[in-house]
């Protein structure tokens, strides 16, 4: 179908009109939609990549991608949405580094027929979230564990949590941002690169 | 202290992580203000991926929340007490925020950033002027010693006011361009940078410790990973790459193809050209930068082709 510019689908050049609340929209869309496929889609990366060091940077292309669309419109198929603009970066990527991107392709073709559905796992997954981030925080530096459970789980303010533990409110800021950074990453990515801090 | 003056050509996952971890962390602090927010939406809005990163990390933090369901919960005498301290500690906080907690916050300059299709003009306090073009984001520091510029993306041009006392930089990733007195324009691209100078002179140096080459009125540098290639450029030709200045792209003999790219710049629908034999038409003439539809009329009415939309771009064949 030939669709001409300036006819019934005039190109958008300026803002939206309400903005703030297409954005809140695909904010929440994406928290519900493409955050919890992470894993899935690091796992397709994983395999399909073999410079690991670039890894996270094209998980954050692709999620650029879906979010411009996501504002255009939101796609009806989300995980498939995500898989397909994952594909087309990493042909677009091995065709720049002259590699047949054969495996990519098939692998592709697995993935996609399980997307979108509600399996059993994806709902026991859901269950297992407090699990998920209990593992998690065990998982973390026994300092950052501390400031985190005083803070989220017992309700500490930072001035009590800095009397109890004798160290400075900056030092409570370092460990509140590393624990946010690797909870972030086991929780969605579920990879850790955790290193102790003194 | 400048922790961005010398990241890599693009901020990584990494850094990012790191600045949205930091205004969480501020958000966590309490005595969150309107000026914070303010704040906050602007680097939101620097690159699409400050808002993801943001918008991730928000919601795995909002979960730990319900950790509190695993505990006991504590005695409510317990609570007040924690209330009363944490509305105590978030007026210190307030105060020594922004001093004394430098590794993840955001540099203390100010972003500006355009849209697509956007542009933008920042005056300095003496006068210096900095036009910001489609898609850009830059970061300006203006202290009594030193007049500091990141582009992060996109096309500036900076009309600068000479003064040895601070002076201008800007920087592009790992290079700098050091002011001369002059006028000139940097167009950050995703594998290149290129500076032209219009008047005076400036200096480019593509490392933090490789020494400035001094480019002078009329002459454009192009760095890219292969290396530094110097041009000459004409006045009409200079003037005619900045017609944005005046909401105008013009082309002069360009092929259609290239032609296609520059529109698609300033336009969220991109154009492309499909046939081979179209891409190579040349085009000279003058359309607006910012309404695409004048450009396809164009292509339809000059040389007779088709503008279909296909996945969400213009896709012109004959």
């Amino acid at each position: 179908m030939v669709e001409t510019p300036d006819m019934d689908h005039p190109i958008e050049v300026g803002q939206p009109k309400n903005r703030v609340a297409a954005m809140e929209e695909v904010r929440a869309w994406f928290i519900r939609e493409v955050l919890p496929f992470e894993l899935t889609l690091m796992q397709y990366l994983r395999r399909n990549w073999r410079r690991r060091d670039e890894i996270v940077d094209l998980r954050n292309d692709i999620y650029v991608q879906v979010y411009e669309a996501a504002l255009q419109k939101l796609p009806d198929k989300p995980q498939q949405f995500v898989v397909i603009t994952a594909r087309n970066l990493l042909i677009d990527r091995l065709r720049r580094e002259r590699i047949v991107p054969m495996e990519a392709m098939a692998d592709l073709d697995a993935l996609e027929a399980t997307l979108d559905a509600p399996s059993p796992e994806r709902i026991a997954i859901a269950r297992d979230e407090l699990r998920i981030l209990q593992n998690a925080l065990d998982r973390l530096p026994k300092r950052t564990r501390e400031v985190i459970v005083m803070r989220r789980v017992e309700g500490l303010s930072r001035a009590e949590i800095s009397v109890r533990l004798g160290i400075s409110e900056e030092t409570i800021s370092a460990h509140v941002t590393d624990g946010m950074r690797a909870l972030t990453e086991m929780f969605f990515g579920a990879t850790s690169n955790l290193r102790d801090k003194p | 202290m400048r922790p961005f003056a010398s990241t890599p050509s693009k901020p990584r996952a990494d850094e990012i992580d790191a600045i949205a971890a930091g205004w969480l962390d501020r958000r966590d602090r309490g005595g969150w203000t309107e000026g914070d927010q303010s704040e906050l939406d602007v680097w939101l809005n620097v690159d699409p991926i400050h808002r993801i990163t943001y918008w991730r990390m928000e919601a795995a933090w909002a979960r730990t929340e319900r950790l509190g369901a695993l505990r006991a919960p504590k005695a409510s005498a317990h609570r007040h007490i924690g209330f009363f301290h944490a509305a105590a500690a978030a007026v210190v906080a307030a105060v020594i925020g922004g001093a004394l907690w430098m590794p993840t916050s955001p540099p203390a300059a100010v972003a500006y950033a355009t849209g697509i299709g956007g542009q933008k003009t920042v005056m300095l306090s003496d006068g210096s002027r900095i036009e910001l073009n489609t898609d850009t984001a830059i970061r300006i520091s203006d202290t009594a010693t030193a007049r500091d510029v990141w582009l992060d993306k996109g096309e500036a041009y900076l009309q600068v006011t000479h003064n040895a006392a601070r002076p201008m930089t800007v920087y592009v990733g790992e290079r700098r361009i050091t002011d001369l007195g002059t006028k000139f324009v940097v167009n950050r691209a995703a594998d290149r940078l290129e500076v032209s100078v219009l008047e005076g002179l400036v200096g480019l140096g593509t490392s933090p410790t490789s020494p400035a080459v001094v480019l002078r009125e009329g002459d454009a540098a192009i760095a890219s990973a292969q290396g530094l290639s110097l041009t000459r450029k004409s006045r009409r030709e200079l003037s005619n790459e900045l017609g944005w200045r005046r909401g105008v792209i013009v082309f002069d003999n360009t092929p259609l193809a290239a032609a296609a790219e520059q529109v698609s710049r300033y336009s969220a629908v991109k154009l492309e050209v499909a046939d081979a034999s179209a891409a190579r038409l040349p085009v000279t003439g003058t359309v607006s930068a910012t309404d695409p539809n004048e450009f396809l009329r164009m292509a339809r009415t000059v040389f007779g082709l088709r503008a279909e939309k296909m996945n969400g771009k213009f896709v012109i064949t004959h």
